[in-house]
């Protein structure tokens, strides 16, 4: 009996042993303070970045209060511009720091972006913004069905944030936009893009359902960007399936996300009567306010 | 003239299996049944002893699921026949064989008043429910062992004793056998396939323990009759209503309440099995936990059996389930957590046939099967993502018993059309798939000890030009108690189960033809050990290898947000089971361990950006590396007491680096105006283990004479020890998800018989 007694007590204890808890940590912690998004803008008055803190629940995410600090450097020029904070609450309910400066970004100039939490910990980016430059309408190429509209721009390190604008006139949204970025390629001195404006123009009316509408304008334009704003490794396409990767489009140091520079231009071109009649469309009257009969 | 489909069945196969030498031979074939309601008796041994001749060996066999039994090609002369079955007296005849004779013989064996409990325990296992290959075959039994909470017995809590079968959760009803994933077993109630019969609760299935005759268990290496499923077969026959007298039973408890009724419409000749079940654990279960146990399922069953004349038998069955539960935690953005719901419809006839001319069985089945499934925030009148899957089957079987061969074969046909509302690959919302084929399967015995069954199975799906061939081979030898065991099998599966398993949670699936244009194909090979020293102890082992190709798997993805995106991957699993089962008098115990493998290897299109590498080797959410389960069973001063622990080493889980927010910045974006996407930074998929996970579960049950009735009285406590199981780590949010808490549990069943 005494042996039967040890072996319940022994069950008993292993039982209150095997009832604890084991803890496993969900998350193994990042050193890495921050995630920056967003880019210097050459055509604007204010430049803004927004500041992520690596949350270790996504419950934390956003908070109302940011451990950050946001200096910019001109490294020619050794001007040193500190950022303030805002809480921006965007439209799908989410809120996030948005950090600012009222300055205009130099062509060609290089900055140092540095965001610091308290204890020392920075995420750094430097990034050059591209040299001014213009886009070209190069030629109409293509089959007779599936005429493109090329436009070239030289002189840039990168392009992105390609789109074929449409003006419509009719009882339609006036403007339209497809994105592009996929279309970009790279020809000696430059780059060049070939818009499918028959093809884009037949999708915007059959996906909207239009009447008769007519074309009052259509431009492209592109985003003249940093070298470091390359998605060639990624296909050379802005898709965020493989973009969401931590680390696949990132020139952050100690940080995630990227933070980049350019500025956007465009270049109206007319397509030809027989083009926009194949895409569909109707011929304009002389005021341009809707179809000539 | 007009021709019955008997005589044509029968024209059939004495085409399709001429027989030979029957001049000098006989046969002799029947049901064995219980005398008291009629009921069929699977597993019984039958065997036929000369008289008079000394040279002239013995023949024997096993009843089937039906209670068939066949011998045949046995020379003519006089014999004993001898039928036994554990709990019942044996019968004893003797017959005598002209040449060419064939012979009907029913046989009702009458329970056996002494010691019926204990001679259930202590006797021996008939033949045909040895462990053999991968296949265990289970009875009611069987199941009434295991601890459940409330009086009877389910046929998913017994499957989650068995070695190589992992629940990845005590919710979701997913059950992963020897590696596969749920989609990948193929689930049959009397010849109707079903897609998602496991409850939400983990306890309880479609087929609780009052409703099962026999459900056989194929965990790997399944011969010709099945395919069309690249891991397990779960074959379970329902037993038939009472044929002589009525009988009820109303049982209650916490979680499960149920009913069940069968009598004969006409005595010997028609029955009724009717059975209902609804959970009550979302109101009364709750209040014991202590917790919100948001579940609610219910199922209901029926079968009409029909014993046409002497030779052929008529049974049709209905089952309809409902399921919903909220499983998963609320991901970011959502107001509620989603709730999952699934119910299956099946619908099915079966007609058995032996033709008076020769020794041959013969089976039709035609079934409907339909499974719905959706999961979306509760009271949301359209579904974030619905699937549907409805299958028209039929089988036509036919099997020749020869003294050392028994040929099987079969034809099958089915439609099937799979709706969903998910983008998958490309494919429609209403897809249609008609699919035909044949197998056969000759088990041969080519000594005493040895009887090999090479099998052949040609599947053809000719709508989309698809013909599989796949061979099969499964083999047992025995010498007195050693017995070595093996199969192989080539398999494939053109309609999947699509499910996002980053996680425990992630139980939706929805079905479609191979998304990827390759469809998913499997190699099993098995070899097993079966020992037994004394009549009270049985010892095996068993090794198993399964390939797996061309699976589709979820891509990987840091938006933490469920995706139907799909990766082509391989995969590989492996392991040994180790189990031992001790029957003496009113005890019983079990004990196996499971040491199991299974890597998948992914080669989503992204990989060598995101890794540097074109296939990611990870373990999936399911390789449970350590599995142990103890099962014991005995009888005292009237109370019969059970207990269960199992043990189960930890799963994987992606552990993430932290959480950030991610923007597509394809040009200049206004960082003012854009909201960013909530993002997990994952170092790589897979990376980590779960804690261990063990749990002990108690039960008590006595039975009382209650005038013409009998009140069973249960108690149970299930996690006896209240461990704090982790079942998940949301793969989105990180949030951890507990299994169940302690949970006592009382029940009662009054019962008419």
């Amino acid at each position: 009996m005494p042996t039967l007694r040890a072996l319940i007590v022994l069950l008993l204890a292993t039982m209150a042993l095997a009832a604890c808890d084991e803890a496993v940590e969900p998350t193994l912690g990042e050193e890495r303070p921050f995630t920056l998004l967003g880019q210097l803008d050459a055509e604007a008055d204010t430049q803004a970045v927004r500041v992520v803190p690596i949350a270790p629940t996504i419950d934390t995410l956003d908070p109302d209060a940011i451990d950050a600090a946001v200096t910019s450097t001109t490294l020619q020029s050794g001007e040193v511009r500190v950022w303030r904070d805002s809480l921006v609450q965007y439209a799908d309910g989410s809120q996030g720091h948005v950090f600012f400066a009222p300055f205009r970004a130099g062509y060609e100039e290089a900055y140092r972006l540095d965001v610091t939490r308290s204890d020392g910990e920075a995420a750094t980016v430097t990034v050059t913004v591209p040299p001014l430059t213009d886009v070209d309408s190069l030629a109409r190429e293509g089959a007779f069905s599936d005429p493109r509209y090329v436009v070239g721009v030289q002189d840039a390190p990168r392009l992105s944030g390609v789109q074929a604008r449409y003006e419509f006139v009719g009882d339609v949204p006036r403007f339209q936009v497809v994105r592009h970025s996929e279309l970009v390629e790279r020809v000696p001195g430059g780059w060049r893009v070939a818009i499918p404006f028959v093809a884009d123009v037949q999708r915007l009316i059959a996906a909207s359902e239009l009447g008769e509408v007519g074309l009052r304008s259509f431009e492209v334009s592109v985003f003249v960007s940093n070298e470091e704003w390359n998605v060639d490794a990624a296909g050379g396409a802005f898709d965020p399936e493989v973009l969401v990767q931590p680390g696949t489009l990132s020139n952050v140091e100690n940080g995630f996300g990227f933070f980049g520079a350019g500025y956007r231009t465009g270049r109206f071109i007319v397509p030809t009567a027989q083009d926009q009649i194949r895409a569909g469309l109707c011929l304009l009257n002389a005021e341009r306010t809707g179809c000539a009969e | 003239m007009r021709v019955g489909l008997p005589f044509v069945f029968a024209v059939l196969l004495t085409f399709a299996f001429p027989a030979d030498g029957w001049a000098q031979s006989a046969a002799v074939r029947g049901f064995v049944t219980d005398s008291e309601d009629g009921v069929a008796l699977p597993g019984a041994t039958v065997v036929l002893d000369p008289l008079g001749t000394e040279e002239r060996p013995s023949f024997g066999t096993a009843t089937d699921g039906d209670g068939l039994y066949v011998l045949a090609r046995f020379p003519s002369g006089r014999y004993r026949l001898r039928v036994s079955f554990v709990g019942y007296e044996s019968h004893v005849d003797t017959l005598a064989f002209a040449s060419g004779e064939i012979r009907f013989v029913d046989v009702a064996l009458r329970p056996s008043d002494a010691l019926l409990g204990e001679l259930v325990v202590e006797g021996e296992r008939a033949e045909d429910t040895d462990l053999k290959a991968g296949l265990r075959s289970i009875d009611a039994a069987d199941i009434e062992r295991v601890p459940t909470p409330g009086v009877a017995g389910d046929l998913a809590a017994y499957l989650t004793t068995v070695p190589g079968v992992v629940a990845t959760g005590e919710s979701g009803g997913q059950l992963f056998i020897r590696g596969g994933e749920p989609s990948q077993n193929l689930v049959l109630l009397d010849g109707i396939p079903l897609y998602q019969p496991f409850h939400v609760l983990g306890f309880y299935s479609a087929f609780p323990a009052e409703i099962v005759s026999r459900a056989d268990l194929y965990a790997g290496g399944f011969g010709g009759r099945f395919g069309g499923h690249l891991s397990s077969v779960l074959d379970v026959s329902s037993r038939n209503g009472s044929l002589r007298r009525p009988a009820a039973s109303a049982s209650a408890a916490p979680f499960v309440s149920g009913l069940r009724a069968e009598f004969p419409i006409l005595r010997d000749r028609v029955s009724v099995l009717a059975s209902g079940r609804l959970s009550v654990i979302e109101d009364a279960g709750s209040k014991l936990a202590g917790e919100d146990l948001p579940y609610r399922f219910g199922d209901v069953f029926g079968k009409l059996h029909v014993r046409l004349v002497e030779n052929s038998q008529l049974s049709f069955t209905a089952l309809h389930t409902f399921d919903r539960g909220m499983i998963r935690e609320a991901a970011p953005g959502e107001p509620a957590p989603p709730q999952i719901r699934w119910s299956n419809l099946g619908l099915g006839g079966r007609y058995l046939f032996l033709p008076g001319s020769s020794p041959l069985r013969g089976e039709i089945v035609v079934a409907l099967t339909r499974f719905d499934t959706e999961t979306g925030p509760p009271g949301q009148r359209f579904p974030d993502q619905q699937s549907r899957v409805e299958k028209w089957s039929s089988r036509m079987e036919v099997t020749q018993y020869g003294r050392s061969t028994e040929i099987r074969g079969g034809l099958f046909a089915g439609t099937t059309t799979l709706e969903s509302d998910l983008d998958i690959a490309g494919l429609g919302e209403r897809e249609t798939l008609t699919d035909v084929g044949l197998y056969v399967e000759p088990e041969i015995r080519l000594r005493t000890e040895l009887t090999v069954t090479p099998g052949l199975r040609i599947h053809a799906f000719p709508s989309l030009g698809d013909t599989f061939v796949e061979p099969r081979l499964r083999a047992l030898w025995r010498r007195g108690v050693h017995q070595i065991s093996a199969a192989a099998g080539l398999y494939h599966q053109e309609i999947v189960g699509i499910s996002d398993r980053r996680d425990a949670a992630g139980v939706f699936t929805a079905w479609a033809p191979a998304p990827t244009g390759e469809v998913a194909g499997a190699v099993h090979a098995l070899v097993g050990y079966r020992v037994t020293p004394t009549t009270s102890l049985t010892l095996s082992a068993e090794g198993y290898l399964k390939w797996l190709s061309d699976l589709s798997v979820a891509e990987w993805t840091a938006f933490p947000r469920f995706t139907t995106n799909l990766q082509p991957a391989e995969g590989r699993a492996r392991g040994v089971e180790l189990s031992a089962e001790y029957r003496r008098g009113a005890l019983f115990a079990t004990l196996g361990y499971s040491l199991s493998s299974v890597r998948y290897t992914a080669m989503q299109e992204q990989l060598p950006l995101w890794y540097g590498t074109s296939a990611l080797d990870y373990r999936p959410t399911h390789d449970r590396r350590h599995q142990i389960n103890a099962l014991v069973g005995t009888t005292v001063a009237g109370f019969d007491l059970s207990a269960r622990w199992q043990f189960g080493s930890g799963l994987p889980f992606s552990r993430a680096l932290g959480f950030d927010r991610f923007l597509l910045l394809d040009g200049g974006v206004d960082v003012f105006e854009v909201p960013a996407t909530d993002r997990v930074i994952y170092e790589r998929p897979f990376n980590a283990v779960l804690p261990a996970y063990h749990r002990l579960d108690l039960s008590v049950e006595r039975t009382f004479d209650v005038g013409a009735a009998e009140l069973t009285l249960q108690a149970g406590l299930v996690n006896a020890y209240d461990r704090a199981n982790l079942f998940y780590y949301d793969a989105f949010t990180l949030r951890r998800v507990d299994q169940l808490p302690l949970l006592p549990s009382f029940g009662l069943q009054l019962a008419f018989d």
